[in-house]
């Protein structure tokens, strides 16, 4: 099956750049210079154009309709709800990112960006996709290499060994191993481990991850922090 | 009269003492038979007695009565005796026309001092413990709209900021000096939108307290403009460094595949893509510098400093692969009240430093303890150090220790500058203390909730 890519950025330059080493991996590349041009595209024949596509990468500053805003119809268009997003931005505040990744990029990327992590950040959303297509044998059970989780009996393993973890540090691992690559905001968490009377906030997210690396020992390397926003789980080959 | 009253009693002071000092004379030489005594002893006691007699007379005349000054204004002013209504009504008025003399020169006074507030252009009030305004200059009328008329009124009927308020009474119950650095009042009643630094005086002497107002609209301006400035540019220069970056890194995988990429292209894409580099992370310095600069309140919480310390620690040294940091750890005060983010940048900043600066081996210490009101945060190494002379610019934009070394240790120069901006964000000091060759050690001052 082909892999059709739609980059979405208004710098000429900047789209010769991606479209070179993106084909260069045997990737269909389409390209759109202005906002509107790729809402009319995701929208046109019922969206069944979108639909192919297995990857947008979007800048946030456009014409006409920002990245945000694409971003958002992405997420709430049916056909393309559960395509992988991938911003390219020069807005590089923390505030500005979580403000991307809450409007429901999978991943972000700063200007400038370094081409071999590009690639690396593209390959790894690509195969998230390809992972969820996939109708697995059992797909309540999860692997990250040596780490099981599985959600049938509320249990995790690392080569075999049983780790004993908190309600939160359980959820908090569950969400990482749904989402291999994605990064996740703290709103983000705190929305999938609130439950119940207890007031989770940010901080709260950070002492269970704290605790989670603690008990995962050589393994906690999977868990990586993202400065000011949140975390990610390193996606598995 | 008063100058006749005095006599007086002068005389009769004077004539008492000698009667009793003749009285105890009479007495003792009498009831105790004291004829054996010397008369030379008597003639002593008798001069020391008219001796003291003069003293006291001298001391009621220049201590214990008013003083001369005020006697002899007195005597100017106070008829004498034997007078008529006429020199009773003289003497009289012209004690009026020295009232009015004295009144008249306070009006001179207050007025040259009204004249004076009224020409700043800083709002200037005096108001009472209760808050009243007692005075307020033409500046302070023209700020929130009053009539000239306005005393009377309390600050929170004219100002209506409750921020306000609660800054002022702050100042009445220390009484002590206080200041706010940029405070903007109501849209409202300010509707040019100033910005002042204001600052309270308590007036002790008179119990009251004086406010003034200096408008700082202009330098904030100007410091917007420059934030700005350097937000823009730092931001306006990625896109043509993404493209040159990224155009740089295609021609080296094109030139890579060429046999002679080693000997020829190599050292030079290693250059380009160095000062690349190093070109990103000044504009991401600068841009970081920026929003901390531009950062109006900070998100506060208690945070649990442990896990951010440790944690940050270990992430670090991927960084530094060649060289081998041990971390000691004495963490006595666990909890911090900061901006969680700005405090994970001022560790990240500070360990980075310690690595940069360390040898191949070394050693970290970090040290956490309570103080009075605050916290206590110190970063310890045992590397290099800093040159006492330069000790006290490392906190200056750009300023790198020794500059030849520049060069050869990575980093922008911004990297304590955005430690310092922080502290100052969080109303904490920040110190070091270094011995060349030794090491170094930056102590930061958290305030505690």
């Amino acid at each position: 099956m082909e892999t059709n890519i739609v980059v979405v950025e208004d710098e000429q330059e900047i789209i010769e750049i991606i479209q070179t080493q993106l084909k260069g991996l045997g990737y269909n590349i389409l390209c759109f210079g202005d906002g509107k041009k790729a809402l009319d595209f995701i929208q046109s024949n019922d969206g069944k154009d979108a639909s192919q596509t297995s990857l947008f990468i979007l800048d946030r500053m456009l014409p006409s309709v920002n990245g945000m805003e694409i971003c958002k119809f992405i997420r709430l268009f049916n056909p393309t709800k559960t395509t992988p997003v991938l911003m390219l931005t020069a807005l590089s505040t923390p505030e500005q990112i979580v403000e991307g990744l809450d409007a429901g990029a999978d991943d972000y990327m700063t200007k400038p960006f370094d081409l071999a992590i590009l690639l690396a950040r593209v390959r790894s959303l690509l195969r998230r996709r390809e992972t969820s297509n996939r109708t697995p044998e059992n797909k309540n059970v999860l692997r990250h290499k040596e780490l099981v989780v599985d959600m049938d009996q509320a249990k995790s393993w690392i080569d075999g060994q049983l780790l004993e973890l908190t309600l939160s540090e359980y959820k908090i691992l569950c969400c990482f191993m749904l989402s291999p690559g994605k990064v996740l905001t703290r709103n983000q968490l705190v929305e999938y481990i609130q439950d119940g009377p207890i007031n989770v906030t940010d901080r709260t997210i950070d002492t269970h991850i704290f605790g989670l690396r603690k008990k995962l020992g050589d393994y906690s390397s999977i868990i990586e922090t993202i400065r000011g926003i949140g975390y990610r789980v390193i996606g598995h080959d | 009269m008063i100058e006749i009253g005095y006599k007086k009693i002068l005389f009769f002071q004077a004539f008492f003492l000698f009667s009793l000092g003749t009285f105890v004379y009479n007495f003792f030489k009498k009831s105790f038979a004291l004829h054996d005594v010397s008369s030379k002893f008597w003639t002593i006691y008798l001069l020391v007695w008219f001796g003291f007699i003069v003293l006291n007379l001298l001391f009621i005349k220049f201590f214990a009565l008013p003083t001369k000054g005020l006697l002899k204004k007195l005597d100017s002013t106070t008829p004498p005796d034997d007078l008529s209504w006429s020199v009773i009504e003289e003497s009289l008025s012209k004690r009026d026309v020295h009232h009015q003399i004295i009144q008249s020169e306070y009006e001179i006074e207050n007025l040259k001092y009204k004249i004076l507030l009224d020409a700043l252009h800083d709002p200037v009030c005096i108001f009472g413990k209760d808050q009243i305004i007692l005075y307020s200059n033409q500046a302070f009328h023209q700020l929130f709209s009053l009539s000239c008329d306005s005393t009377k009124s309390t600050l929170l009927e004219v100002t209506r900021n409750h921020y306000f308020q609660d800054f002022v009474k702050t100042a009445i119950q220390t009484n002590e000096i206080q200041k706010i650095n940029e405070f903007s009042f109501n849209p409202v009643q300010d509707s040019l939108k100033n910005h002042f630094e204001i600052k309270v005086f308590p007036l002790k002497n008179i119990s009251n307290y004086l406010c003034i107002m200096h408008d700082v609209t202009e330098r904030k301006l100007a410091d917007q403009m420059r934030e700005d400035f350097v937000a823009n540019f730092s931001h306006e220069v990625r896109t043509p460094l993404t493209i040159l970056n990224g155009q740089m890194q295609t021609l080296k995988q094109i030139l890579e595949k060429n046999k002679e990429y080693d000997n020829e292209f190599k050292s030079i894409f290693e250059k380009i893509d160095n000062n690349s580099r190093r070109l990103i992370s000044l504009f991401a310095d600068l841009l970081r510098l920026s929003s901390v600069e531009k950062k109006k309140d900070l998100f506060k919480e208690e945070v649990h400093i442990e896990p951010i310390i440790e944690g940050l620690a270990e992430e670090l040294s991927v960084n530094y692969p060649q060289k081998s940091i041990k971390f000691n750890f004495q963490i006595k005060s666990t909890m911090f009240y900061v901006d969680y983010n700005l405090f994970e940048q001022v560790i990240i900043n500070l360990i980075d430093n310690a690595y940069k600066y360390l040898g191949a081996l070394g050693t970290v210490t970090i040290k956490t303890y309570n103080e009075g009101t605050f916290n206590i945060l110190e970063i310890s190494d045992d590397g290099m150090g800093i040159p006492v002379e330069q000790q006290h610019r490392i906190f200056e934009r750009f300023f790198r220790v020794d500059a030849s070394r520049s060069s050869e240790i990575a980093g922008t120069g911004l990297g304590l500058s955005i430690v310092k901006h922080i502290m100052q964000k969080h109303d904490g000091k920040i110190k070091v203390s270094s011995i060349p060759s030794k090491g170094t050690t930056f102590i930061l001052q958290f305030p505690a909730k």
